[in-house]
């Protein structure tokens, strides 16, 4: 018996050679992916971390986001999407975050230093995505997030806190790669940039630009809090671009740039027609009460204005929709009406007409830019410089992005290729139109300014046009009461914090609700930044 | 019915035939003296013509005979005193019959399934008697499912064992789903042996018995895999036949005549939105708003309509009118034919003194509805046995099972589908018969480009049925050797190696010219494959042992060891468009192609001992226990050892009882199950690789999951590699936290229960409560986002299944020669709550369901948005005419209703008159919620026929009067029901989604018209879910059989030794809610190891009727 129970173990184990008999130790991870152990460069996380920027943290143009930034209205609730600002819990950029840290890791293992430009970048991905988040919610965690293992239940940072450090984060950021401007050897250079092209110059000026759109979003809360230096900082940027080096054309932009390959534009060809959503009346009737020619650029004229005998050059031809309107109205009104359609579809030519799209998606643009140090300049915060200088200029750098020039023909399209006419470009018309004009460093100039950014907005910059109307009440076109709005007719102020922090960070959850709303998570509270 | 499973000694050695034939000799000559008669006659079964070994004994003597090997005998009887003879055979009911002036007696004698030391196969093989036996295992003959086929094997389960619910796939080649007490993933084990199954590989006419083995109590041995029960399937082996060869054959052709359950659709209104509808003056409706239109479009009353096959005037280039009529009416019923499936097998059996033998070669040819898909499955099983001594033994069986299939039909929510094609976005406006030439031009180029109706949104059915093609080929293998050593009588030492393997290969060939809705969409085809290969060896060593240690004292015990080795690997690749139009070759990808490959490895070294301790053969104690050692664990955590306990008492033979109760046993056991890190299904390379589902890259399609049983990795901080910008990497971090400490997972079984057999054993009563304790669990329990992360893996999240089963069998009539009546009647349910989440935790997010569960919830809510109702119960609009909703989120989400069914039940009834058989089942589901999404879609395209029914009708054809035949815009005419805030009051809401100042409000009747179609399109897009809810609830009479067994004397030759023909019919009547679908498939509500709820079951296949005939031969 003894000996068939050792023959019987030795054909078990001849079997088990048959198959291949490994120890269990290297039978335990995953073959087939970098464990984290695996010498993963930054350089392949950084194209990660900057692609979800874009895509978490914007989503590009023609999403739900423009929508709520009233660029766009949907007349279909099925292919338009929905016009509600039916908001309730936040998504966020922790998952980001993450990543942002694990690149940092990464590049202090493999360079050796913790002085790298991609240090520098992810002092200004953490800065980015810490006001993210707090434009949102408030109060949120910030210091102590994405941390893992290591805190699963991070606090939150006061919203002012959280805004404080970021303004830190980004100045070592500028300070940091200016320190490593001279050299081209490794820990001063990246490569996997899907933005700049691995250009830190450009990336230093995307930095500074970025700091001054921070430090505007604070502009309600500049006076009452002198300890975080709003003006000052502000005015450091401004006044030395030695130090501070910021954005000097189009060229400078961060953009996200569509392929035809692979990151196709949201609207191709493909997409049928452009009826299942109008241009907005906010942007569309500032932009032809003003002769703006990127009337043309955004828009198609209202079918029941060509038919009543309006000419497609005729401003009065272009009729936006109101957001605040039942979707079946708009569709009946519009859509549906065919030849007596009331508003304006998108230019379907332009943003139809190609895979890889006419335009790159600006995330932080010169033009906004302008548009925030004409402001700073018309709110006292900036000596000795011209607002309407800085105010033409961000109106200039948003006509040159769309291709505008003075007398050029413009051929207004319909869908399908059909020409519907022409009309012949003029920006002196728009320039010295008397809306346009700069009135001066007043409450009228300081609308003229804000009017002109959400302009430029159109279909860019995420939720920077939401913003600004929520800090500023401008324009006024904005519509902010209706029955489309939601079931509660008015615009929420915020988000709600997200369901996994209700649960599993309550203490901390419940604390900040306490300190900033009395304990509710309530959509339509201010937080202290536009308190 | 069942085979014996003791069989007579037919090998009996020469002196005790001897004997025997002396004292026959012996008996005869005394009977001859008492005036005798010589009574002769054959003895059958309802399968054997004659049955050898039957013992026929003179009633009130000690007289008696057996059949000879051909089943006939001769027996001397007394003439005078009105001689009486018990037929007797084990396994079949013995019959008494009065010999009266009869000389020849010929008699079928009945199988008897309820026969008290019924023999039941267990873990690992092991043959128990049932009495002994302290946890539920239920069994089924493997011939009662041979007669009305299903095209899975699998599927002919459904309702015959209790708690065992089988949910078969509409789709073909689609994978059963199978809940054991709420759980999927059950173990497949064949003779002994586990092996790897998609449920297609194994064949029905070589299965003897299944054997359900219902939960942890009964699979312990199994080891981790049978955490959830296991399906033990035993095969036919050699002949019993004495003429040592029999042959037989089976064959079944059915037809799919009719649907089961099908969407109807509306044939009033055509493709359009708002009443309009004209297709473009180009070629392929280019610019057209009416592209991808839903079918709100214009009534079919032969009005002049630009359509895609109306002429287009060369003088101005404008497409003419054509009359506008609903043409397709009939589309879908015109496109789909006439479904098949036909099996047949021949099997040859042998036997000798040293040997058994039986070969099987089976076929299965199934016709698909849609056009060019079929599917063939052809099936070899080998089985065999050598003795070479007396005591040592070898058997070992193979079977490979090849699988093949040019074409199967999609049936997604996407362009590559039928359903959808038709049943969602089909208008009426155009005929299918017109599609047939799919090249057809104008618009159509031969291999380049598609002719439709449509250029927007879908494809031509026949273009898509002819060309898209989704080709499957696997080749399965399994098998064992055993060496059988017998050491003395009580000792036997076994040695098995098992191999289970298969390979399979997907491709797809998207043409030139589909829309695919992937981005970008150049419509340019494409070719994927995906391959995927799997090995897997079990070895195992075997002593068992077998004795009375002392009086009445009996023990039976193994002990074992086994080595598991596994092996999987896969590949997907897919070109990025192709260059030359037809050429389906990695080479003629335009784009770079995108590959990805993935393997794993797993090792399990076991040992394990059980043992059955009975007493006086009425209290049985048994005990088993099990050491893993897991290369998925962490090496602190990797050897694990489970228990498991079963106590059985036959109360009936130590207490006296009322006469009326025949049996009674009392059950009791206990089982702990570990393990860990595996998975029981895998999905394509793509998704194991990426994290995400081939529909990501595609856009569309759903992801093809296959029998895995492997590493799942989900505990290790891994870098993701993706190319989410311009094709250049990026590396992403995990979301998932690793956990170096991780223990493996529990579960705890508790069960007990009682046999009851009442009036001598005509009925039988089987009831089990069940307690499942599944956890900690190895979860992935969420964290707060703030923490960088998604989740940690944890050993956390307790849950309790409890549950009852009960089986009722019954013999209501019992006439050998007249009417029989047998009745089966299964009835389960079972309900699983929160029991534990982790430390102190007290309520967990899931986003599967998207709810916050709190302990001692169910699991299996269904979470959505139902209409907001005034203090009087009616639904309130918003001032836009459309129903009012609540606040977005989590929180606000409302309770629709329990996505698992309240109760499973089955009725089974046969009948038996001489030599017809009939017998039909009807089984079904109570309780339950699901979304019926070919509803909702059809309600939001404009399709249902309820959007030309009463109001909504009404005012849809209203609307349509006012657009003077789709040249204006309508007027709306539709007030939906309800009320609205009067006075301008502005209602607010509560945190979780409720109105939170109704009593402030005032409401007023609604009066907002809208159109039909804003209203339609408004509640589907509103989130409100409430009108798409439907009850699981169902029956169906599943099958029915009619059968006629050939009478012997009819055969006469002994060519033929037995022969029967059934006409055979399944899925005949459907009863549910809304016949729109079948709700048969969606069985499964809350999934524990996904930790998701099934909500919306998107897309499906229409079922049919299945008619056909089985005959059935023995040679």
């Amino acid at each position: 018996m003894k000996t068939i129970f050792y023959k019987s173990l030795f054909f078990v184990a001849a079997m088990g050679s048959l198959i291949g008999c490994k120890s269990f130790d290297e039978l335990l991870p995953n073959p087939n992916v970098a464990s984290e152990d695996k010498a993963v460069p930054p350089s392949l996380i950084l194209p990660r971390v900057e692609f979800d920027i874009y895509d978490q943290g914007d989503g590009g143009p023609f999403t739900q986001i423009q929508r709520w930034n009233q660029f766009s209205i949907s007349n279909n609730l099925y292919y338009g999407g929905q016009n509600q600002y039916n908001w309730t819990t936040t998504n966020t950029l922790y998952g980001v975050l993450k990543n942002v840290n694990q690149m940092d890791r990464q590049a202090t293992k493999t360079l050796g230093t913790t002085t790298s430009a991609y240090a520098a970048l992810a002092k200004f991905f953490r800065a980015y995505i810490y006001v993210w988040q707090a434009n949102r919610v408030g109060d949120t965690p910030a210091s102590q997030a994405a941390q893992g293992l290591t805190d699963l239940e991070p606090t939150y940072d006061t919203q002012k806190a959280v805004f404080a450090q970021s303004l830190a984060l980004l100045d070592t950021a500028n300070t940091l790669l200016a320190s490593l401007a001279g050299s081209t050897a490794l820990p001063a250079t990246i490569s996997g940039d899907i933005y700049y092209n691995n250009d830190l110059t450009k990336w230093r000026k995307a930095i500074n630009t970025y700091k001054l759109r921070v430090l505007m979003s604070l502009s309600r809360r500049a006076e009452d809090n002198s300890d975080l230096n709003i003006k000052q900082q502000f005015a450091a940027i401004v006044n030395n671009p030695t130090q501070y080096p910021v954005m000097t054309s189009n060229a400078d932009n961060l953009n996200f740039v569509f392929n035809s390959a692979y990151n196709t534009y949201p609207h191709t060809p493909n997409d049928a027609n452009n009826q299942y959503q109008f241009e907005g009346y906010p942007y569309l009737s500032l932009a032809t009460a003003t002769q703006d020619p990127r009337t043309f650029v955004f828009a198609t004229p209202a079918p029941a204005q060509l038919t009543a005998g309006k000419k497609v050059s005729d401003f009065s031809a272009y009729v936006g929709a109101d957001i605040s309107k039942p979707i079946g109205d708009l569709y009946t009104e519009g859509a549906s009406a065919g030849p007596s359609g009331k508003y304006s579809y998108t230019n379907n030519q332009r943003y139809y007409g190609s895979v890889a799209g006419p335009e790159p998606y600006i995330i932080l643009g010169y033009a906004e830019m302008n548009f925030n140090i004409a402001e700073a300049i018309n709110r006292g915060w900036v000596s000795g410089a011209s607002a309407q200088t800085y105010y033409l200029k961000g109106i200039n750098a948003s006509l040159s992005f769309y291709g505008l020039t003075e007398g050029q023909t413009y051929t207004i399209g319909d869908q399908g290729g059909k020409t519907l006419g022409t009309t012949t470009i003029s920006i002196s018309n728009f320039l010295n139109n008397p809306g346009v004009v700069y009135k001066g460093d007043n409450a009228e100039g300081l609308e003229q300014i804000l009017a002109q950014k959400y302009v430029a907005f159109h279909q860019n910059s995420g939720y920077e046009a939401f913003y600004n109307w929520r800090r500023t009440g401008y324009p006024k076109t904005f519509v902010s009461t209706g029955g489309g709005i939601n079931s509660s007719n008015k615009i929420p102020r915020r988000w709600q914090y997200p369901v996994d922090e209700q649960t599993y960070n309550a203490a901390n959850y419940k604390a900040a609700l306490q300190n900033q709303f009395g304990g509710t998570d309530d959509l339509y509270a201010d937080t202290w930044l536009t308190k | 019915m069942k085979q014996p499973f003791t069989q007579p000694k037919w090998k009996a050695s020469s002196f005790k035939k001897m004997l025997c034939g002396l004292v026959v000799m012996l008996l005869a000559s005394q009977l001859v003296l008492a005036q005798t008669k010589v009574v002769k006659g054959r003895v059958s079964s309802a399968k054997e013509a004659g049955l050898p070994g039957v013992s026929i004994l003179l009633k009130g003597s000690n007289t008696g005979t057996s059949t000879d090997a051909e089943g006939n005998y001769s027996i001397s009887v007394p003439e005078r005193s009105g001689p009486v003879l018990v037929f007797s055979f084990i396994g079949f009911a013995s019959q008494q019959i009065t010999v009266g002036n009869q000389s020849i007696i010929n008699v079928q004698l009945n199988e008897d399934t309820q026969q008290l030391n019924e023999v039941v196969v267990t873990a690992l093989g092991i043959k128990k008697e049932a009495r002994t036996i302290g946890y539920t295992a239920q069994e089924i003959a493997g011939d009662q499912l041979v007669k009305a086929r299903e095209p899975n094997p699998i599927n002919s389960l459904t309702g015959k064992i209790a708690g065992l619910t089988v949910a078969p796939s509409a789709e073909l080649l689609g994978r059963p789903q199978l809940f054991l007490r709420g759980s999927s993933d059950l173990l497949f084990v064949v003779d002994g042996v586990p092996i790897n199954s998609d449920t297609w590989n194994v064949s029905a006419d070589d299965i003897e018995t299944y054997t359900v083995l219902k939960g942890p109590n009964a699979a312990a041995l199994y080891g981790f895999r049978g955490q959830n029960g296991a399906i033990l399937i035993t095969t036919k082996r050699g002949t019993k036949d004495k003429r040592k060869v029999s042959v037989d054959f089976n064959s079944s052709t059915m037809f799919e005549p009719s649907f089961l359950a099908i969407p109807e659709r509306q044939s009033e209104y055509g493709f359009g939105s708002n009443y309009q509808y004209a297709y473009a003056n180009n070629l392929y409706d280019v610019g057209n708003p009416n592209r991808r239109a839903n079918i709100w479009g214009p009534r079919f009353e032969g009005q002049p309509v630009p359509q895609y096959d109306s002429p287009i005037d060369p003088a101005t280039g404008i497409r003419q009118g054509t009359p506008w009529l609903a043409r397709g009416a009939n589309n879908f019923r015109d496109f789909m034919g006439v479904g098949m499936l036909s099996t047949n097998n021949v099997s040859v059996a042998s036997s000798g003194e040293k040997y058994d033998l039986r070969l099987s070669i089976s076929n299965n040819y199934q016709k698909g509805m849609v056009p060019n898909t079929r599917l063939n499955i052809t099936n070899f099983n080998l089985t065999n046995s050598i003795n070479f001594t007396d005591r040592l033994k070898f058997d070992g069986s193979l079977n490979v099972s090849l699988q093949n299939s040019p074409n199967i039909p999609q049936s997604s929510s996407g362009p590559e589908s039928e359903t959808y094609i038709f049943q969602v976005y089909g208008s009426s406006s155009w005929s299918v018969k017109d599609m047939r030439d799919y090249y057809k031009a104008p618009q159509g180029v031969p291999g380049v480009q598609q002719y439709y109706a449509e250029y927007g949104r879908g494809n031509n059915p026949y273009f898509v049925a002819y060309e898209w093609l989704y080709e499957h080929r696997k080749t399965d293998i399994y098998g064992y050797a055993r060496l059988n050593y017998k050491i003395n009588d009580f000792m036997n030492l076994a040695v098995r190696s098992q191999i289970t393997t298969w390979n399979q290969l997907r491709t797809e060939k998207v043409p030139y010219s589909a829309i695919t809705y992937k981005t970008p969409d150049l419509r340019q085809g494409d070719y994927r494959e995906d391959r995927r290969n799997l090995l897997e060896n079990n070895t195992d060593l075997l002593l068992t042992f077998n004795k009375a240690v002392a009086k009445d004292f009996q023990v039976n015990a193994v002990v074992g060891a086994n080595a598991r080795f596994f092996n999987y690997n896969s590949s997907w690749a897919t070109t990025d468009f192709l260059i030359v139009p037809g050429v389906y070759d990695f080479s003629n990808s335009k784009n770079p192609v995108q590959a990805y490959n993935w393997r794993s490895d797993m090792q399990v070294l076991s040992a394990y001992a059980t043992a059955d301790l009975s007493y006086k053969n009425f209290l049985t104690l048994g005990l088993t226990g099990r050491f893993d050692k897991l290369s998925t664990l962490p090496a602190a955590n990797r050897t694990i050892f489970y228990p498991s306990a079963a106590l059985s008492t036959v109360v009936t033979d130590y207490v006296k009882l009322p006469q009326a109760i025949s049996f009674l046993k009392l059950r009791a056991s206990y089982a702990d199950v570990k393990g860990g890190n595996t998975a029981s299904n895998v999905g394509s390379a793509y998704q194991q690789v990426t994290g995400n589902s081939v529909s990501n890259l595609i856009g569309y399609g759903s992801e093809v999951t296959t029998a895995y049983d492997g590493p799942s990795y989900i505990n290790q901080n891994t870098y993701t590699i993706s190319k989410p910008y311009n094709n250049l990497p990026a590396a992403g971090f995990t979301g998932s936290l690793a956990n170096p400490n991780l223990q493996s997972f529990n579960v705890e079984s508790y069960e007990y229960g009682f046999d009851a057999k009442f009036l001598r054993n005509r009925l039988g009563l089987d009831v089990t409560h069940f307690t499942s304790i599944n956890g900690p669990q190895i979860f992935p329990l969420p964290v707060a986002s703030s923490s960088g992360y998604n989740n940690q893996i944890a050993n956390a999240v307790t849950t309790q299944k409890k549950g009852w089963e009960v089986a009722l069998t019954g013999s209501v009539l019992k006439n050998p020669n007249g009417l029989s009546w047998d009745v089966l009647a299964n009835w389960s349910t079972y309900k699983e709550t929160l029991k534990e989440i982790y430390g102190n935790e007290t309520s967990i997010y899931l986003s599967g369901p998207n709810h916050v569960f709190h302990v001692g919830d169910r699991l299996d809510g269904y979470y959505s948005y139902n209409f907001l109702r005034s203090p009087d119960g009616q639904i309130i609009n918003s001032p836009t005419g459309t129903p009012l909703t609540r606040p977005a989120g989590t929180n606000t989400l409302q309770l629709l209703g329990y996505t698992n069914p309240d109760y499973v039940w089955a009725l089974n009834n046969r009948f038996s008159f001489k030599n017809f058989n009939f017998s039909f089942q009807f089984d079904g589901r109570v309780g339950g919620v699901i979304r019926d999404q070919v509803y909702a879609y059809a309600m939001n395209a404009g399709n249902n026929p309820e959007t030309v029914q009463g109001d909504l009708g009404a005012a849809r054809l209203k609307e349509w009067q006012s657009t003077a035949l789709g040249t204006k815009a309508p007027t709306p005419a539709y007030v939906g029901p309800g009320v609205v805030v009067a006075n301008g009051g502005a209602v607010q809401f509560d945190a979780n989604g409720n109105i939170s100042n109704s009593n402030e409000l005032q409401f007023v009747p609604n009066t907002k018209a809208v159109t039909v179609q804003t209203y339609a399109q408004g509640v589907y897009n509103s989130g409100i879910e409430e009108p798409y809810m439907v009850s699981k609830t169902f029956a169906k009479l599943r099958e029915v059989v009619i059968g006629y067994t050939v009478p012997a004397r009819i055969l006469g030759t002994r060519f033929i030794r037995a022969a029967s023909i059934s006409l055979v019919g399944r899925n005949l009547l459907y009863f549910a809610q809304r016949k729109d679908f079948d709700l048969d498939q969606y069985a499964q509500g809350y999934n524990a190891s996904t930790q998701s709820t099934l909500k919306n079951p998107s897309l499906q296949s229409a079922t049919t009727r299945r008619f056909g005939v089985n005959i059935n031969l023995t040679f």
